[in-house]
């Protein structure tokens, strides 16, 4: 499908006719949405109610339906919800059960916007942030990981103590990682509240990542790989592939990026890169024993290459030069996250974008001196969400400080 | 739930109204059972990537003339992690103050690592190996990184045929591929060239042999000395074609850089392609040099400052190893991107064709000090070692 809303309209037209009118009236509800979290921003949160209803009736009307609810009541034909759902697995919840708001939002941006990458991947926005840290007098200390947070009680942190004892006290922590690891078990056992206890048992782990990254040996027009990005799925119907999801033998779901396509001086010459990402719904993975473990990589990723063949006929078997998978293991191992969950809590049904973002000043209320960020936090998972929440939890407690001092 | 522009409806504004509740209840009705201490997966990549182990060398056994062989048991744990045959492990240890450390080639096979026991085959050569030649003793505690490295076998990459090229020392690795794949844990067909000056300086012969039952391929090659049974020379390309075909094999190299460099004439005309032929990344090291200068560098390591001389011919972190600064290192080769640190001011290079660093990491001043040299006094902040 192409970028831009008429092109992807038109498209959509020439491929499910008689879709016209429902797309256009998609587009239109989610320029809608999209307006009203700019408003929303532009508040920090404290929206008039009286005008979101004036200006934004159609946000608040569908700001409780799924994406499947929406689109049936828009008329739009079964074949053309196929083709735009296709990008439920960026967020990784089936779109029963997936805010309508959440999947509008970030529809509506990504085909007006287009994908953006910098050049040097996201390693390069990381360390831009982090040379702006340092020059506004912030430290970074790596090979430093928290083994527990130190707190007198309840909403009273003292500091944090390093894994070679190293204490860092702090009245204020921003934890990126799991609600689970630190009311479980960083966070002083005299701190945690059974409230704490029950919030975070409420939630549901978000997908288990695995990832395959090829280095091939031709380009990528050579091998015939002519798209940036290929979500390749068992079933359009994205309730049933969820569930196929949950187990790493039915899983066949891959969403594969071919960098060279939107940057072709991302590899040398006569080379490209191709890297591939799916998920599991369950913890299926925790079933490979260690003597298995590099052959089960090794099945996924051979199954990731059977089925990219066998839906774009391009045949990059015999060109990989380099070859490297991440498995829910690997994600464990790099980020900590429980069971090598890489998307955070799932943001569905109860728990969807839009309650968690009415409740960011509630939730924060859980655990005074403790907010967090990333793929846990209210935004949910993805490069700019977890942006965007580390951006949010920062001035928030840059604002507890200031309120402190008063 | 329809969408006439503008027009109202009370219901769903209800429904709307009810997120927030809604939320609040499903919250508060969770479990009260206590939170999960571990996690499945999360235990698995600490039994996979322990990081850095504590271990007690058990034995010590002569190879061959200049070589020995060198086992270990977990201290923090009854099993090595799981491996990929071929890859390498970094001995940290305090050889005559200075705290060294160097990556060897596993010997024994994954299988053992599971069963407790680990070995290196460590020739008399260099500071640390020599050291350890000449001074370890069972019962001798060291640290242990976890398992690294990328020479290894790729089902997905490679064919099925591998030809290893092993030259002295270089044996190290194959013997563990071979174990291996005799063990069933790898789906290769292996052909090992072994090439040393006689028979004598053939290390692992004894279990080499052994291996022929089990399916491995090996041939001798000896350079000072003709044997009936042994192969006479080096291993030059006519002599692989009489053992195999060139073109429908993976080839995988380990010795000094005489050998990669004769072997690259010798598969020169069959212009295989890069992924065929993989060579074993070794220590980057000091650069020949008659009077090297010396800079002054200063390190930061958290909130602590330290200073060390540093000669220009040798790298960033032999001299921080020299002075005692624990400074993070494993493969030594500029790949693995461990060491990495932060380039805060002063002239530097790197090794010729060993500057692994991400393009990212270059653009802002990040440096692997395992294979970048001085070239005026310098300042880089270190990451902790483990």
């Amino acid at each position: 499908m192409p970028f831009g809303v008429n092109a992807f309209i038109d498209k959509m037209e020439e491929v499910v006719p008689g879709s016209r009118k429902s797309m256009t009236a998609f587009f239109e509800l989610c320029e809608e949405v999209r307006d009203a979290q700019a408003y929303s921003s532009s508040v920090n949160g404290n929206t008039d109610s009286s005008y979101m209803k004036e200006h934004f009736p159609n946000f608040i009307r569908a700001g409780s339906y799924s994406v499947n609810e929406v689109l049936g009541a828009l008329g739009m034909p079964t074949a053309a919800q196929d083709i735009l759902n296709a990008y439920w697995c960026y967020l990784g919840v089936d779109c029963d059960r997936m805010s309508f708001l959440h999947y509008g939002s970030m529809v509506i941006r990504y085909i007006t916007r287009d994908a953006w990458m910098p050049k040097m991947r996201s390693h390069e926005i990381s360390l831009a942030l982090e040379e702006r840290i340092r020059e506004l007098g912030g430290e970074i200390w790596y090979h430093s990981p928290v083994v527990n947070i130190h707190a007198d009680g309840p909403g009273a942190i003292t500091g944090v103590e390093l894994s070679d004892g190293t204490l860092i006290p702090t009245r204020h922590v921003v934890a990126n990682c799991s609600p689970h690891l630190v009311f479980g078990g960083l966070l002083e056992e005299k701190a945690v509240t059974e409230q704490m206890v029950r919030a975070a048992n409420a939630r549901v782990f978000s997908g288990r990542g695995f990832s395959l990254f090829l280095g091939l040996n031709r380009s990528a027009e050579e091998l015939g790989i002519r798209s940036h990005n290929y979500f390749i799925y068992d079933t359009a119907d994205s309730v049933r592939q969820y569930d196929r999801m949950r187990k790493v033998d039915t899983n066949h779901v891959q969403a594969t990026v071919c960098l060279n396509n939107a940057f072709p001086g991302c590899s040398p010459e006569g080379t490209c890169i191709l890297y591939f990402t799916t998920m599991f719904m369950s913890d299926d993975w925790g079933n490979v024993s260690d003597a298995d473990y590099f052959k089960a990589k090794d099945r996924v990723a051979d199954d990731m290459i059977r089925v990219f063949e066998r839906e774009t006929g391009c045949k990059i078997r015999g060109a990989i030069e380099e070859i490297a998978a991440a498995s829910p293991t690997t994600y464990a191992r790099y980020c900590g996250h429980p069971q090598g969950v890489i998307y955070g809590y799932e943001a569905a049904d109860w728990d969807a974008l839009m309650s968690r973002m009415m409740m960011m000043r509630e939730d924060a209320q859980l655990f005074p001196g403790l907010r967090f960020a990333g793929g846990w936090a209210m935004r949910s998972s993805g490069y700019s969400s977890a942006y965007v929440s580390g951006d949010l939890s920062g001035r928030q407690t840059v604002g507890d400080l200031k309120k402190e001092v008063r | 739930m329809t969408f006439k522009k503008q027009v109202f409806g009370f219901l769903d504004m209800l429904r709307f109204k009810k997120l927030v509740p809604n939320r609040r209840a499903a919250l508060a009705a969770g479990s009260p059972e206590p939170l999960p201490k571990s996690y499945r997966v999360n235990e698995q990549a600490r039994r996979l990537h322990p990081g850095v182990m504590e271990v007690e060398l058990t034995a010590v056994r002569p190879l061959c003339p200049g070589m020995q062989e060198f086992t270990f048991r977990r201290l923090d744990a009854d099993a090595f992690p799981f491996f990929r045959a071929g890859q390498y492990a970094a001995l940290q240890g305090n050889a005559g103050g200075s705290l060294v450390s160097r990556p060897y080639s596993i010997v024994s096979s994954p299988r053992q690592a599971l069963a407790g026991e680990l070995t290196f085959g460590v020739a008399d050569a260099g500071f640390f190996s020599g050291w350890l030649n000449r001074e370890a003793r069972p019962g001798d505690r060291f640290r242990m990184t976890e398992p690294s490295g990328e020479f290894h076998y790729e089902t997905l990459r490679d064919h099925r045929q591998i030809v290893c090229i092993a030259g002295g020392a270089g044996i190290t690795p194959f013997v563990s591929m071979a174990r291996s794949m005799a063990e069933g844990d790898e789906p290769y067909e292996m052909l090992l060239f072994y090439g040393a000056r006689t028979r004598e300086q053939l290390a692992y012969r004894e279990e080499l042999d052994a291996l022929r039952e089990k399916g491995l391929r090996v041939v001798y090659v000896l350079s000072d000395e003709e044997v009936p049974g042994f192969e006479h020379g080096f291993a030059t390309a006519k002599l692989l074609e009489k053992y195999t075909d060139i073109r429908e094999a993976s080839f995988f190299l380990c010795g000094p850089q005489a050998m990669y460099d004769f072997l690259d004439r010798e598969l020169a005309p069959y212009a295989l392609p890069r992924k065929a032929v993989r060579r074993d990344a070794s220590c980057c090291g000091a650069l020949p040099a008659e009077e090297p200068r010396v800079f002054r560098l200063t390190v930061h390591i958290r909130d602590r400052v330290f200073s060390a001389d540093a000669a220009e011919n040798e790298t960033l972190l032999a001299s921080m190893e020299r002075a005692g600064i624990p400074a993070p290192s494993k493969c030594r080769a500029g790949g693995c991107g461990y060491c990495r640190s932060k380039w805060l001011g002063g002239e530097f290079r790197i090794a010729e064709g060993r500057d692994g660093r991400r393009e990212a990491d270059r653009k802002f001043g990040f440096v692997h000090p395992c294979v970048t040299y001085p070239l005026s006094d310098m300042e880089i902040e270190v990451p902790p070692a483990e």
